[in-house]
Parts: C-alpha cells; sequence; structure tokens
C-alpha cells in the first residue's frame, strides 16, 4: 500500500514538473544555479588580468585601487576597482559595445552596494542574467514540441556545454569575451526561433539584429560579423512580407554598414600591432626562405631580421611604431596581399591554419589564473568547478585543420537535406536553418582567418573564442537535432504498429 | 683668476692654526689625485656623489628639461647624483655627498625651511656649491659679491669657447649678473640693448649661473663652469655620430657613407641598434660586414641601447644576457663597440635596473636628449661612465660655432645626427660637415674600454684590441651568401616509399571513385526506365 502511494505521489510530482517545467527552463535554472555556485560562492571565480583591462577600464570611469595589483597580473583576478568620482579625462582607448554592459554594471553597483568601489559581481550578475536568457530560448529553439523526456536530456547537454565554468568565469573578467558569448548564443537562438516560428517574428527579428550588432561591436576582429550576418541574413527577407521584409532588409543593412564601421575605426595603435605579427608571425615565420617572403611584398631583405618577433618584446631592435617601419615595412602590405600570399603559397596557408586549429579549441587561456589572492590558491591556478566540457573538449577534438573542415561539412551536408526539402515544398522558415548554420560556422571560420591573416599566430587563444562558441553551437544545435528526429522516428513507428 | 678644485674644502670663516694645516694637507691629497693622468685601471678611484636639488620641474617655461639637462651634464663628467626635491632635504643629508647643486627655477620661492637647512649645512660642511636660476642664497651671494638685475623682454644670446651668438633660452625677462668678483663664464648678451653680463661666475668653490636652459649653448656653457668647479683638468674634443642606424638601413648608402666621411678626412661614429634575435641569419650577416667596413674607414661603432617597448606591459627581460650576446657577436666579428649611446631618459629612470644591467659593460656613454619630454623627480645615478660625451644635435651648434682654433672643450662633445634616408641627404650634410669650422676628432685615439665576461674590448691612440691582441682593419665588404637553413629539415625515413605508395592510393581511389560513378549513373538510369514509365 505504500509503496503504491509513494508510486502515485512521485508520477503526480514528475507529471506536475514536467508540465510546468519545460527543457528550456531547466536548462535555464540549472545554469543560473551553477553560475551562481561557481561565481557568488565562495571562493569566487573569474578570471585574471593580462595587461588588456586599463583599455576599457579607464574610458568607463573605473581605476585599480588595488596597491598590489601589478603582483595579481596572470595569477589571480581582482574583485574590486575603484570609480572615478570626478571628471574623467581619459578616452576610451578602443570603442567596444562591452562598455554599454559596463556602465550598467556601474550604474547598478553604485545603486545597490557603493558609490566609490566597483565590486566585479555586479557585472557577473548582469552577464549571468543575460547569458541564463541566452540558455533559455537557445534550449527553446531545439526543444520546442519536442517531448519532454528527451527534452530535459537535451536540456542538460546544454548545461553540460554552456554552463561550464570556462565561459562563465569570464563574466568577471574585463575581456570582450563575455560579450561575445553571450551574443553569439543570442543571435544563434534568434535565427533558430525565426526558422522555427516560435515567438513574435518582429521581436526575434530584433533580437537577431541587436545581438549581430552588439557582437560585430565587441572586438575590433569582429568586423567581419557584421558583413556575414548581414549577407547570409538575407534569407529573412523571404520568411514574411512587406513590413518584415523592409524591417528586416533595413536590419541587415544596418549590419553590414556596423562591420564596416568597426573595420575603419580601429585604433591606429591596434593597425600597427596587428600589421607587425600579420608579417612577422605569419609568412615571416612559417616561410623557408624570409627573404624570398618579403621579396614577394616588395620589402627589403634585410628585415628578415623581425621574422618571428612579437610587438610585445620588452627590448627590442626597433620601435614598433618608428618611421622606418611605418615607410619601408608596414606601407608595402595589407590584409588583402598576405590573403593573395597565402593562396600562392598553400603549404604556408595550411602550416599557419594548422597552428590556428591547434588554439582553436580552448575555451579559457592557461595563462589566467581564476581566483582571488585573497582565495589562498597558488598563482595562476584554475578553478575545476564544472570543467568537465571545457577539459573534455580541449582533450577530446583532433586540433586539426581538416578536423575543422570535417566538422563545417558535416554539419552543411547534415542540414543540406531538410533545405533542399524546404525549398521544394516552399517553406522558407525551414529552408533559413542551413543559411543560419553556413552563417554560424563562417562567424567562427572568419575569427580564424582574421586571426591568422591579420595577426599571425600571436595571441590566438584568444583571438579564436569566437570559433570554440560557434563550434559548441552548432555540436549542440546538431546533437539536438540528431535527437529530436530519432525521437519523432520512434513515434512513427510506435503509431504505425498502433 | 684663482680656481680651487672641487676636492679642496671651502675655508671656513675663522680658520685656526690646525685647521689651517688640514686644509694644506687636503689640498696636497686633491691635487694630487686631481691631477694624476687618467689611466684605465683595474680599480678605478670611487665616483664622487653630488646632491641635486630642485625646487620646480618649470613645465611650461622656457626652463622646461633644465634638470634632466643637469643630470646628464652631471653624468658626462662621471658623477654618480641623486635627485630629490628641496622640500625633502633633511638636516645632515650633505654629509653624504660630495657637492650640491641646486636647481632654483621658481622665480617666487615659499621660503620653506629645507632652504635654510641646506643652506646651513653648506655652511657647515664646506662643500662646494652650484646654484643655477634664482634667488642665491645671501651667505652665498656675499661671497661672491654678487649684484643681479633683470634683463628686459629680448632672446639673450650666449658666447662661450668655440660658440658666437647662440640662443639662451627664449624672449623673456632673466636675471642676470651685474657685478660679481667671482671668475666669469662666457657672456650672455642682449643685442637690442646692448647690455652684455657673464653666463656664470665662480669663486671658492661657490658657482653661480642665473640662466640654464635645456639646449646644447646653454649645456655647452655649464660645461666650461662645471669642469672648473669640479676642478677636472682634461680637456675635450668634438667627434660626429650618426644614430638611427638598423639592421634594415640601406647598407649600400652605410657603405657609401663611410667612403665620404673617410675621403673627406672626418671621423665618425656610428650608434648602431642591437640584434638579440636570428644573429646567425644572413641578413645579419650583411649588417655586420657594413659595420666592419665603417671601423676600417675611420669610423668608431657605438653599441646603441634597444627600444624599450611601451607596449610590452609587466614583463622582465635579462637584458644583461642580451646585451652582452650582442656585444660578444660584435666582438666575434672583428668589430670593437667603444661606448654605448642611448635616450637620457633610460639611463635616468633606470627602469628594470637598466642602468646595471643593460650599460655597465661600459666606460663611455653617448646620452641623447630625450625627444619626448619626460619629468622626473627622483633619481639616483649610481652607474657612471668614466669617458662620457655631451651629445647635442649637430644643427643646434653648428650655426654658431665660429673659428676658434684655440678655444677648447671642456667635455668630449658627440655631435649628433639621425642616419640619412638617402643618399642626397648624406651629401648635404657632408657639403656643410667639410666646409664649416668644427674639426671632429676620433673617438679612438683615446683609450676606451668595453668588457664582457668574454671579451675585452679596447682603443688606444687609434689601435683597437680585442683581449689585448690588435685587430687588422677590414678593407672589404664581403659577399655574404643568401643559401641558409632557416628551418632544419625534418628527419624523414623511408620518404620515397610513401610518396610512391601514396600516389598509388590516389590513383586507386580516384579510379574507384569514377567507376562508383558511372555505376551510380548506370544505376539511376535503370530505375527510371524501370518506375517511371
Amino acid at each position: 500500500m505504500d509503496r503504491f502511494h509513494t508510486g502515485r505521489w512521485t508520477v503526480r510530482w514528475i507529471s506536475s514538473f514536467s508540465r510546468f517545467v519545460s527543457p528550456a527552463l531547466l536548462a535555464a535554472m540549472l545554469t543560473v544555479a551553477i553560475g551562481s555556485a561557481a561565481l557568488f560562492v565562495k571562493p569566487y571565480v573569474g578570471m585574471a588580468d593580462n595587461g588588456d583591462f586599463y583599455r576599457i577600464l579607464y574610458g568607463n570611469g573605473l581605476y585599480f585601487n588595488a596597491p598590489d595589483y601589478d603582483g595579481q597580473y596572470f595569477g589571480y583576478f581582482v574583485r574590486q576597482y575603484g570609480i572615478m568620482q570626478y571628471f574623467n579625462d581619459n578616452e576610451a582607448a578602443l570603442l567596444s559595445s562591452q562598455s554599454l554592459f559596463i556602465r550598467i554594471a556601474v550604474w547598478l553597483n553604485k545603486l545597490l552596494y557603493s558609490p566609490h568601489v566597483f565590486d566585479i559581481r555586479a557585472q557577473g550578475a548582469l552577464y549571468l542574467a543575460l547569458y541564463t536568457s541566452a540558455v533559455y530560448l537557445l534550449v527553446e529553439s531545439v526543444t520546442w514540441k519536442m517531448p519532454r523526456k528527451p527534452g530535459y536530456f537535451v536540456a542538460l547537454i546544454a548545461v553540460f556545454m554552456f554552463g561550464d565554468t570556462g565561459y562563465t568565469a569570464y563574466f568577471h573578467s574585463f575581456y570582450g569575451e563575455a560579450v561575445v558569448l553571450i551574443m553569439t548564443m543570442l543571435l544563434a537562438a534568434s535565427g533558430l526561433l525565426l526558422c522555427r516560428g516560435r515567438y513574435n517574428d518582429y521581436a526575434m527579428l530584433a533580437l537577431f539584429a541587436v545581438s549581430a550588432l552588439l557582437l560585430t561591436a565587441a572586438k575590433q576582429q569582429n568586423a567581419p560579423v557584421g558583413v556575414i550576418a548581414g549577407v547570409m541574413g538575407l534569407p529573412l527577407l523571404l520568411i514574411r512580407r512587406k513590413a518584415f521584409r523592409v524591417t528586416a532588409g533595413a536590419s541587415l543593412a544596418l549590419l553590414l554598414l556596423t562591420g564596416i564601421a568597426v573595420y575603419a575605426l580601429i585604433p591606429q595603435e591596434f593597425v600597427n600591432i596587428n600589421q607587425y605579427h600579420a608579417m612577422t608571425r605569419g609568412p615571416l615565420l612559417t616561410s623557408g626562405n624570409p627573404e624570398a617572403a618579403l621579396a614577394a611584398f616588395g620589402i627589403d631583405e634585410q628585415y628578415a631580421i623581425l621574422a618571428g618577433s612579437i610587438y610585445y618584446e620588452l627590448y627590442t631592435t626597433v620601435d614598433v611604431q618608428s618611421p622606418i617601419l611605418d615607410q619601408s615595412f608596414y606601407g608595402r602590405y595589407g590584409f588583402l596581399p598576405i590573403l593573395g600570399y597565402y593562396l600562392a603559397h598553400p603549404a604556408q596557408a595550411v602550416d599557419m591554419l594548422q597552428l590556428a586549429a591547434r588554439h582553436a579549441f580552448t575555451i579559457r587561456p592557461e595563462a589566467m589564473g581564476s581566483f582571488e589572492l585573497a582565495a589562498g590558491k597558488p598563482f595562476g591556478e584554475h578553478a575545476r568547478f564544472f570543467t568537465g566540457y571545457s577539459e573534455l573538449k580541449q582533450a577530446l577534438w583532433p586540433k586539426t585543420i581538416g578536423f575543422v573542415a570535417i566538422w563545417a561539412l558535416a554539419a552543411i551536408g547534415f542540414y543540406a537535406p531538410s533545405f533542399m526539402a524546404a525549398v521544394k515544398s516552399k517553406n522558407m522558415r525551414a529552408a533559413m536553418k542551413l543559411p543560419l548554420v553556413v552563417m554560424i560556422i563562417l562567424i567562427g571560420l572568419s575569427s580564424m582567418a582574421v586571426s591568422i591573416i591579420g595577426a599571425g599566430d600571436a595571441d590566438l587563444s584568444k583571438h579564436e573564442f569566437l570559433f570554440t562558441v560557434t563550434f559548441d553551437l552548432i555540436l549542440f544545435a546538431g546533437l539536438a537535432d540528431v535527437i529530436r528526429s530519432r525521437t519523432r522516428a520512434r513515434e512513427r513507428k510506435g503509431g504505425g504498429e498502433g | 683668476m684663482r680656481r680651487r678644485p672641487l676636492n679642496q674644502a671651502v675655508p671656513k670663516l675663522k680658520p685656526s692654526m690646525t685647521r689651517l694645516l688640514i686644509l694644506v694637507i687636503s689640498f696636497c691629497t686633491a691635487a694630487s689625485v686631481t691631477l694624476q693622468p687618467h689611466v684605465i685601471q683595474a680599480e678605478e678611484q670611487p665616483p664622487r656623489r653630488v646632491l641635486l636639488l630642485f625646487d620646480s620641474l618649470a613645465i611650461g617655461t622656457a626652463r622646461e628639461g633644465n634638470v634632466e639637462a643637469m643630470l646628464r651634464l652631471l653624468a658626462v663628467k662621471g658623477l654618480q647624483a641623486k635627485l630629490q626635491r628641496v622640500d625633502e632635504y633633511r638636516e645632515g643629508q650633505l654629509a653624504e655627498y660630495r657637492g650640491l647643486v641646486f636647481m632654483a627655477n621658481n622665480p617666487k620661492p615659499d621660503g620653506s625651511n629645507a632652504r635654510h637647512l641646506y643652506a646651513e649645512d653648506l655652511l657647515r660642511y664646506g662643500l662646494p656649491y652650484l646654484h643655477a636660476g634664482y634667488d642665491l642664497p645671501s651667505a652665498f651671494a656675499e661671497r661672491l659679491r654678487l649684484r643681479t638685475a633683470l634683463s628686459e623682454a629680448e632672446q639673450a644670446q650666449v658666447t662661450i669657447g668655440p660658440l658666437e651668438g647662440a640662443p639662451l633660452g627664449e624672449a623673456e625677462r632673466m636675471p642676470y649678473i651685474s657685478d660679481s668678483q667671482g671668475t666669469p663664464y662666457g657672456s650672455v648678451a642682449w643685442p637690442s640693448s646692448g647690455k652684455q653680463a657673464p653666463f656664470a661666475v665662480l669663486e671658492q668653490g661657490i658657482a653661480y649661473a642665473p640662466v640654464f636652459v635645456a639646449g646644447a649653448a646653454s649645456e655647452l656653457a655649464m660645461a666650461y663652469m662645471l669642469k672648473d668647479w669640479l676642478g677636472d683638468s682634461r680637456t675635450g674634443s668634438a667627434h660626429l655620430l650618426l644614430k638611427e642606424i638598423y639592421p634594415f638601413t640601406d647598407l649600400a648608402l652605410l657603405q657609401a657613407t663611410a667612403d665620404a666621411l673617410y675621403d673627406a678626412g672626418l671621423p665618425f661614429i656610428y650608434s648602431v641598434r642591437p640584434v638579440f634575435a636570428n644573429t646567425d641569419f644572413p641578413a645579419m650577416r650583411r649588417y655586420l660586414e657594413v659595420l666592419k667596413y665603417a671601423q676600417s674607414r675611420n669610423g668608431t661603432i657605438f653599441a646603441e641601447a634597444p627600444v624599450v617597448s611601451g607596449a610590452a606591459g609587466i614583463q622582465t627581460s635579462p637584458i644583461k644576457e642580451k646585451m652582452a650576446g650582442f656585444l660578444n657577436l660584435l666582438a666575434e666579428s672583428s668589430i670593437v663597440p667603444l661606448g654605448v649611446g642611448a635616450d637620457a631618459g633610460l639611463y635616468l629612470r633606470n627602469e628594470g635596473q637598466f642602468a646595471e644591467e643593460g650599460m655597465a659593460f661600459f666606460r663611455s656613454s653617448a646620452l641623447y636628449p630625450d625627444s619626448d619630454a619626460f619629468y622626473l623627480e627622483q633619481a639616483e645615478l649610481n652607474t657612471t661612465f668614466p669617458e662620457s660625451m655631451l651629445c647635442v644635435r649637430w644643427d643646434e651648434l653648428e650655426p654658431y660655432w665660429k673659428d676658434r682654433s684655440s678655444a677648447t672643450l671642456p667635455v668630449d662633445v658627440a655631435m649628433y645626427a639621425d642616419f640619412f634616408t638617402d643618399a642626397a641627404g648624406m651629401e648635404s650634410a657632408l657639403r656643410r660637415w667639410k666646409s664649416d669650422w668644427i674639426v671632429f676628432a676620433d673617438f679612438k685615439k683615446g683609450r676606451h674600454l668595453t668588457r664582457t665576461e668574454a671579451y675585452s674590448l679596447e682603443s688606444s691612440q687609434g689601435t683597437l684590441a680585442i683581449n689585448g691582441s690588435p685587430i687588422g682593419l677590414n678593407d672589404a665588404v664581403r659577399a655574404v651568401s643568401a643559401d641558409y637553413a632557416y628551418r632544419e629539415e625534418e628527419r624523414k625515413s623511408l620518404e620515397r616509399l610513401f610518396t610512391v605508395q601514396n600516389y598509388v592510393y590516389v590513383t586507386v581511389i580516384c579510379f574507384s571513385l569514377i567507376v562508383f560513378g558511372v555505376f551510380l549513373l548506370i544505376g539511376v538510369r535503370l530505375y527510371r526506365r524501370k518506375f517511371m514509365k
């Protein structure tokens, strides 16, 4: 009798749970729980400064107020910063949509915590809230109209992949990767939701456009994202007519222009840094004869001495911003000539792509520590809480360009039949899925290409963060679709037998 | 004209017989030290320490940069110096020093206690004192019987040694010496009003210069007075120095310039940038060949300090090993670097112990005035260079250098210019050098020493030696073969077997795909014929 009542109660509880808690809601709840445990429960997890924070910090009214800040570079993340009280005469060192989120976080901090000291947990809370909603929308886009059981399974996969501390640790840092992660996920989710007709089309279109805009403007190297989204988003015009088409067209045009503007507004300092690395850590590094490589660009063979050097070396032969380099070195090449060089020298192109692939599956760079100094952990220690996926990913996937090519082709091949079927049946909404997948793949590959053509092999793991996010999104969407199609096949088989 | 060396104590107000005796003994000791000819010895005398105080960096005024200029001058004279604000002076601090320099840039001093403290200590210890700027303390003004006045707001010109009518400061009202019993140095003139006054005066260890600004003429004028204030008997020569020379500077132009200067009988110095990586590349060997050639054409090589990157962030790097590596490389190529060239800021700021780690190999230095302003409020110069040159831009002094063949220089002066970007620039400069009155001396004629753990690189009377062995000077630039293995060939085994195997597989697979395609086509056609009638 007792066992019977317990069993009935369990069934009722499960039934209520599955009625009220959708897979998306489950994923969101678990993400916020795991993220909160990592970010807001001691020891707090974050990411140490590698020297880049000052670029975004001072322009947004914050400053380093820890007296021992210098000693914590790379090893410990710093939780508190000073808020400037008077006129801030610092110009923004770079233009980025990240500033928007920092300013909102500072406003929240002043409202709830202190007008003088900024606690980075305010930013972490803001990012976690946005990220949770992104996870919710992503899971909803793939589990809508899916039976609960497989839906919950997909939700757990999402939590395992995207709740990883390797991703959420960025929320307690001033790297642009936090914005890149959230906006890429929102871009993918809004696109998938448009494909499935879930939620209001205008709302999803607005989310698509805004997330693409913020993603493009998050980092200078994301300039191609606006162009790719603007072009690959053209099938959106076919979903509906009239007003929606006009709105979609205007949004895509805006994205295109934003991509061009972000490229044009790159500060000269970054132009020189990347220009320098594009040659010294590109053709000169991989060529069997640097002098011949220089001759191909019409540059004096003596510059072969710079082969392999990096902009950030403390003691150098020449000031990387000096007039002699401006006249005789930087002025002799650019993005397109280097692209042309790699096309003419495929062996070197493959070498560079292999170098890029080696760093493409790293979510969190090895160099930066995860904990505060006060936590008492060793210098540079990484958090191990809920990092199963990031460690598995780094260990599991073959880090070669061949695998990346196979992944891209497999993803396209997987969605191609449904695309052709949708085109035949004139279902443009369903047909949008393949262009969306291709868009996400191209966005990921663009970060790889822009990194190696625009800046050689310098700082590849950080430059390829966008690739690692898009890889995970495509993988997740593919897994979810496989589960859905198997569920449907089982249902059909079960219905047929019935 | 009475002059006292720095080492002699300034006489107290009321000397007793005992004190007089001590004074005589001190004088004899000091004379024996200062009059000794300078010889490179294993154990040099400990450098003299001077305290440099200032009340204002004079930012935004004509005197801006004069504190750094004074530091450079003190470094050229081989002095250790400590720089600090006069407000931070503490009583008794002067006991650690052999002299005091005060840069009084504030025309309206606040009369702080520190000013009285240092003046009292000066009198107590009887140390030599150099005052540059406003408001010489009355106790010292009395000794000089000094009277000053204020000029009109017009451009002043300084004449001293070989310089005539060189501009001094800006056209503004400035103090000048209207009367003094001290020994005058140079003269400052205001052509519009016809007024004239000494640039500086010196008497019994008290030196006063009402106007000292950063700039070639003012620094050279100050060097004249410093020489006597320090009791330094050495004189100097002018040297031609070309900097901004990189491995990717036009090597043909470097060679042609060396030839042209040699043909014109002009000795010169090439201050060359160091290379720390890829030093076995053909490009580096070509660079070294040209430097060796320049050395053979009456040139001297200086190793310039590397660029310190502002973008490097938080990093440390073993500069000592890097510089030693570069110097050893030069020595192995029979190139003898006789000194170091560096921006003064690198030396004065001494970030990352650069002076101790990167410059201590050298006894000779050329400290260039920084092109970017930097404001130093504290400095401790412990690394000294016994044979150093005052660096001035050649085109700053050349217009005012008149035929003063009898005029000697108080210090070695490096008149520098950036290396040329084209042959036309070189020829134009060469014409001016050949025609003007400046006589450039051969730096190799002096005794200079650069030392690493592996090599001792020296010069004496025009001869260069490495580890004591004189080197022959190479006449010709040897051609460097571009044949070089930039990458190590990976060891491969059974290469031919696998290559053939690959071709076989590719052929078989392509053939199979074609056959498969053909069968697929046939199958589709049969299917259509059968089921789609």
